[in-house]
């Protein structure tokens, strides 16, 4: 029965999945970014079904429980800062992609700051830190299919996984994983709320839930020096990556106006709600389900559904978790090949590059299922390793919207350093007293940016994409103005393209 | 388009002082709310909170903000 409701889950999906096939044009920017169609439910759905994984479903109830109250704090709280970046940042980010034909951020950069440079690290930086993420999502796909109680070898468990993943994108592209988030997204909160409404149905109450999630440890309150710099930095730093995330950008660059991902963003904290339910059984599992240690917090969730659930609601909860690991890396395997064969093998003519971008999926699969299988982590220091390098983009992304005298090789080097930097702290494992290690590195990559500013400064500014209202109306008297004040300024620039610079 | 400075005030500076400074200052506290952490408390309000403070500045500032103000088609407004 178990079995039955979880592949049930998968099919619901499977055939919407199939259905999204109709309607999807044949080039590659459908593939890819939906033709740029997509209204603000779908957007909604779509950002919503990436941002919340498995690493919510799972990950978040095994970091509590392994970690405590910091854990849930950095959590959703970087989570819940990202939208208000994601408000004011989108629209822009929206508007440059729209004028460069882009759907990639380094796509971004190569057509605004005209840097291969720039281009090939920030492709380079995002392919390398999104395999952590693929190993969030296959280490939650084991999970919830453990959970089944099959008896599988976790071989096979995440060769089941990426199978079903592959078909979903192979079918469709991104409409694939738009229209399944639908299902997913109703899986994922049925999973929660449900496992959440058995704690609540046992012979307990909040009060005691509390009580004995502190039995032994602390697990309610974050301690000053060490977990609370843990958390606040982890928070503040991850909330600066949040929408750096290739997939998320994605996403926005198919939608069809600026107005729409703004508006988008509104509605984003309400569904956080679902968190308060996920914290009721995470601390229930610590007293419920003792003695995980290490990657088997993980389990926490999963084994409170098995041990509460009937048989057919545990495939079902399992099915719809597994069906959200299935979602992202179905999004992360297409942005990773749009990543390199747009970014990286560049000179790919138009037909040859659907095909290479799904040889290019395979080998980030394959890499991601070895690294899984090798190494099992916790899932929240997964979450974590991939922003160490993904935030480092946000120093390109701050300078591409002001613009700069930055010259984009030296934008390029401070991205490099900076995720250099994290992976040398990260492998050396120096401790740095709770910081994120992430934190060091953007400041090394915003000090290299500085340093070359002041060292070797780019002739001209690049153009911002923020413009303040003030310099439109008076645009070409500032221009003016700001030629005859600048006497390195040996050729006068013609007024006319001054208005486009400031109005595009 | 271009970010509003009293949008941002209230979308991203109130979210961000009020979660920053109570996650500092309610981080240890072992006071409870109907048995829920205090901490836990703050940071579930601000959920729907920052969801308000963004309803309230896309009512005042950003929802007629002109959204096509810098597409390259209309440059004639610079030139007034």
């Amino acid at each position: 029965m178990i079995v039955v409701t979880f592949v049930l889950v998968l099919l619901v999906a499977l055939g919407l999945g199939i259905y999204s096939r109709r309607g999807a044009g044949k080039t590659t920017a459908d593939f890819l970014v939906g033709g740029r169609k997509f209204g603000g439910i779908l957007l909604f759905i779509l950002v919503v079904g990436e941002v919340y994984s498995i690493g919510t479903v799972i990950g978040f109830p095994g970091g509590v429980y392994a970690e405590g109250a910091g854990f849930a704090i950095w959590f959703m709280g970087y989570i819940l800062l990202g939208y208000p970046i994601g408000y004011f940042l989108l629209p822009l980010l929206w508007k440059v992609g729209r004028k460069h034909n882009a759907m990639t951020l380094p796509d971004i950069f190569r057509g605004h700051f005209n840097s291969r440079a720039l281009e090939l690290a920030a492709a380079l930086v995002s392919v390398v830190f999104l395999i952590p993420w693929a190993q969030l999502q296959l280490t939650g796909l084991t999970v919830a299919l453990n959970g089944l109680g099959l008896g599988f070898t976790p071989l096979v468990t995440v060769l089941v996984g990426v199978s079903i993943a592959l078909i979903f994108v192979m079918l469709s592209g991104i409409r694939a994983p738009a229209y399944v988030s639908y299902v997913k997204d109703f899986a994922l909160i049925f999973a929660i709320v449900v496992v959440a409404v058995f704690v609540l149905g046992q012979n307990t109450s909040i009060p005691k839930i509390m009580a004995d999630a502190n039995v032994g440890s602390a697990h309610t309150t974050i301690a000053a020096g060490r977990p609370m710099i843990h958390t606040v930095s982890t928070m503040l730093f991850q909330a600066v990556g949040f929408f750096m995330f290739p997939f998320v950008i994605q996403a926005i660059l198919s939608s069809k106006s600026a107005k729409t991902v703004r508006k988008t963003q509104i509605g984003m904290p309400i569904y956080m709600l679902m968190y308060p339910f996920l914290m009721i059984t995470a601390y229930f599992a610590i007293s419920a389900v003792p003695g995980l240690k290490g990657p088997d917090t993980n389990l926490a969730f999963i084994e409170v559904a098995r041990r509460l659930l009937p048989d057919w609601l545990v495939g079902v909860v399992a099915g719809g978790a597994a069906l959200c690991a299935i979602v992202v890396l179905a999004a992360s395997s297409l942005v990773i090949g749009t990543l390199v064969s747009r970014n990286v093998l560049t000179g790919v003519k138009e037909e040859k590059q659907k095909s290479l971008v799904r040889v290019i999926i395979a080998i980030y699969l394959a890499v991601s299922i070895v690294l899984t299988l090798v190494f099992p982590n916790l899932m929240g220091a997964l979450i974590n390793t991939s922003y160490y390098g993904i935030t480092q983009l946000a120093v390109a992304v701050v300078l591409l919207i002001a613009g700069s005298r930055v010259r984009p090789s030296n934008i390029a080097a401070g991205l490099l350093a900076g995720a250099a930097t994290a992976v040398g702290i990260y492998l050396s494992g120096a401790d740095l007293g709770g910081l994120n290690i992430g934190v060091p590195s953007l400041a090394v990559n915003v000090a290299i940016v500085v340093i070359g500013r002041l060292v070797w400064p780019a002739k001209q500014a690049s153009e911002a994409v923020w413009v303040r209202k003030k310099h439109r109306l008076t645009a070409q008297f500032s221009a003016v103005a700001l030629d005859a004040a600048d006497p390195k300024s040996s050729q006068p620039v013609p007024v006319s393209d001054n208005v486009l610079t400031h109005e595009v | 388009m271009n970010p509003n400075p009293k949008s941002m005030l209230i979308v991203l500076g109130i979210p961000l002082v009020a979660l920053t400074a109570g996650v500092l200052f309610l981080g240890g506290s072992t006071a409870t709310i109907f048995s829920v952490p205090v901490l836990f408390v703050f940071v579930f309000a601000l959920f729907p909170i920052t969801s308000a403070l963004m309803a309230i500045a896309w009512r005042l500032y950003d929802r007629d903000a002109d959204y096509e103000e810098d597409s390259a088609t209309a440059p004639s407004e610079a030139t007034k």
